[in-house]
């Protein structure tokens, strides 16, 4: 009885456990939170997403929405937007890379690691938008003052190849 | 001594002050050794000392028109025209087009261009000393005449190297070069002296590793001496921080009979390299950038010999593989399969001397390949790419300019032959950021021939009879923008 008792008990916090774990990352409370872990509620954001349309000519802007629960993820979701687009008029000009990370710090300085694969390296034009797009996405929240892009960690010349890498790139 | 000698190196080098970025309280020019009147608005910007044209037509003399419409400055006399628009990093001496470090501004009302550029285009010659914060300029006849420049009237601060200065009481009245200025930068050494005509030879010696040049009937100018700290066996050095492969340049009053300066480069390794002389400025450069390591056969000196001198640039390459087509295969193997297939056919041509950024699968930074093409004076630059993009229906043909110069042009022009050499869709003249194309300083394209993720521009682009269709229609563009028979 009092097995059976532990064993449900035990199952119980397991679920409730994993559960948890499914759920939104939450963060370690900090001190001074409350000693409840508050489950940080999901936010919607309307925000301005870049493409590029079929010529390849020209940054196209289009309003989307991302979701986020800590304000901290708000910048790659932003960014992950950008990995495509359900207009068919337009190209997702990161749809084969990936957004690895994209931290703000206090100053302001945003750093984002991606990861291009050797199928996502695209032409001239291809990589300048995607590069403009990244910045454009990042740069319409007003806290952040400079993007410094990283691929896979490192700091390196040029994403693709055609265009240079600012470290950082600041706000015009 | 030794740190006033190395800082005043420095500065010359890149007439340069770290940071002055206010209107340059304190900064004083001169003209043949008569101080010209301040001007509040000269000033510094990224360590280039900009003048109001005010100046340039009262103080220097030369004539200035100003276009309002095109906001565009056009400086000359009766040899020189040089033509600047606000706010464009690049400007034209007759008719050809030249790059700017700052670019032309307005400031409260007043135009203001580099004071260096500006004087050195027209002859002048131009001096920086940082103690003083003042600018030296001389005409190149008073020059060659007057031995000992007028120093100025005023100083405003005492010379804190104390050296009197071996004013040169036996040299008078030869008939020598002038060494003014020394200058390390972008792995250039670059020597100013006061004629154009001299003759230096040069020699790579090891063990250890040094590069020996030295200028025949030659001197240091006084100016020059009094910034140096020469050693009681007449030799001044400059230590280069933090350099891959140069550790520090030496130089002397080699000989007296004849007059020689002799100029060493203390080398970290052995490196290849170049020296040529330029006029107008008159100056001789000492180029290391030739290609890491040294190999005796392949030296670096420019092909030229009369020819135009075009670098085609094969994109990508080594452990940057570019796009992956379709079938994955890799950019970089048709960029230089392209790129050779070029080189080819203009072999024996008697009028153009192809250069390759690489010949195999190596990797060359973008800025190695601008650098690569300045340090080869080419006259046009071509970069070779194909295309992709995430949408496979996407097909043809595009060329890429950046600089709305001489490059717009040649792009047209290129696309035009390129186009027909491809037969694929065109795609049009595009302006774009690009690295090659934008720093470079000769008229540049990047020709992006067809698209890697199209099945059919795929399949053409890897197909030999395809390749040499297109390296004709490269070479046609060429020939044609060149004004040459093809």
């Amino acid at each position: 009885m009092l097995k059976k008792t532990i064993l449900v008990l035990g199952t119980l916090l397991l679920t409730v456990a994993i559960a948890a774990g499914c759920g939104q990352k939450t963060e370690e409370p900090k001190p001074g939170d409350q000693t409840q872990v508050e489950q940080p509620a999901e936010q919607t954001l309307k925000i301005q997403s870049f493409y590029t349309d079929d010529q390849i000519m020209n940054l196209v802007p289009k309003d989307t929405e991302i979701k986020f629960s800590d304000v901290k993820d708000k910048y790659l979701a932003a960014l992950k937007s950008l990995q495509k687009t359900d207009d068919e008029k337009l190209i997702a000009l990161w749809d084969k890379s990936e957004f690895l990370s994209a931290a703000l710090k206090d100053d302001g300085a945003l750093t984002v690691d991606v990861k291009i694969p050797e199928d996502a390296h695209l032409g001239a034009s291809g990589e300048d938008l995607a590069l403009q797009a990244l910045l454009k996405t990042s740069f319409q929240f007003d806290e952040v003052k400079t993007v410094d892009i990283l691929v896979d960690g490192k700091s390196v010349d040029s994403l693709m190849g055609h265009v240079e890498l600012e470290h950082p790139f600041n706000r015009n | 001594m030794k740190k006033i000698g190395t800082l005043m190196f420095f500065c010359l080098m890149l007439f340069t002050l770290p940071s002055l970025s206010h209107a340059s309280a304190g900064l004083h020019l001169y003209l043949n050794g008569v101080s010209l009147s301040p001007s509040a608005e000269t000033q510094m910007v990224k360590s280039t000392t900009m003048i109001p044209i005010r100046v340039v037509v009262e103080e220097l003399g030369f004539q200035v028109d100003w276009d309002k419409k095109t906001r565009t400055v056009t400086i000359h006399n009766d040899k020189k025209t040089i033509q600047l628009v606000v706010s464009q990093k690049w400007a034209t001496v007759d008719g050809k087009k030249v790059n700017l470090d700052v670019a032309p501004m307005i400031k409260s009302d007043t135009t203001l261009v580099p004071l260096r550029f500006v004087g050195e285009t027209m002859g002048l010659v131009v001096n920086w000393e940082n103690e003083t914060k003042s600018v030296y300029l001389f005409t190149s006849d008073a020059g060659s005449e007057v031995t000992e420049p007028k120093p100025p009237v005023t100083k405003p601060e005492p010379d804190p190297g104390g050296t009197t200065g071996s004013s040169g009481d036996g040299s008078k009245g030869e008939d020598l070069s002038e060494i003014q200025t020394m200058s390390f930068e972008d792995n250039r050494l670059v020597i100013g002296v006061s004629k154009g005509n001299v003759k230096p030879t040069q020699q790579k010696l090891t063990g250890p590793d040094r590069i020996v040049v030295d200028i025949p009937n030659a001197k240091f100018s006084d100016d020059f001496s009094k910034t140096q700290n020469f050693s009681p066996n007449g030799q001044s050095e400059y230590i280069v921080q933090d350099h891959p492969v140069v550790d520090k340049i030496r130089y002397s009053q080699y000989s007296d009979s004849p007059a020689t300066i002799r100029v060493v480069i203390d080398m970290k390794q052995s490196q290849n390299f170049s020296v040529s002389t330029t006029k107008d400025p008159n100056t001789v450069v000492v180029d290391l950038n030739g290609g890491g390591s040294t190999d005796p056969d392949t030296g670096t000196v420019p092909p030229h010999s009369g020819k135009y001198v075009v670098v085609i640039d094969a994109g990508h390459g080594a452990k940057d593989p570019g796009a992956i087509s379709i079938n994955k295969r890799n950019e970089k193997d048709f960029n230089l399969a392209q790129a050779l297939k070029v080189a080819e056919l203009f072999k024996n041509d008697p009028d153009v001397e192809v250069v390759l950024t690489r010949t195999d699968d190596t990797f060359l930074e973008l800025k190695e390949r601008v650098a690569f093409a300045k340090q080869h004076q080419a006259n046009l630059f071509v970069s070779i790419h194909a295309n992709s993009i995430n949408k496979s229906s996407i097909s043809g043909t595009e060329t890429y300019y950046s600089r709305d110069d001489e490059s717009k042009k040649f792009a047209q022009v290129m696309h035009n032959n390129l186009v027909k050499g491809t037969g694929l869709p065109d795609r049009g003249v595009r302006k774009q950021s690009l690295h090659v194309t934008r720093e470079t300083n000769m008229p540049a394209c990047l020709l992006e021939v067809g698209y890697l993720t199209n099945q059919t521009d795929e399949s053409a682009l890897y197909q030999e009879d395809f390749q040499y269709r297109v390296a004709q229609s490269i070479k046609d563009g060429i020939k044609q923008y060149l004004g040459l028979q093809s």
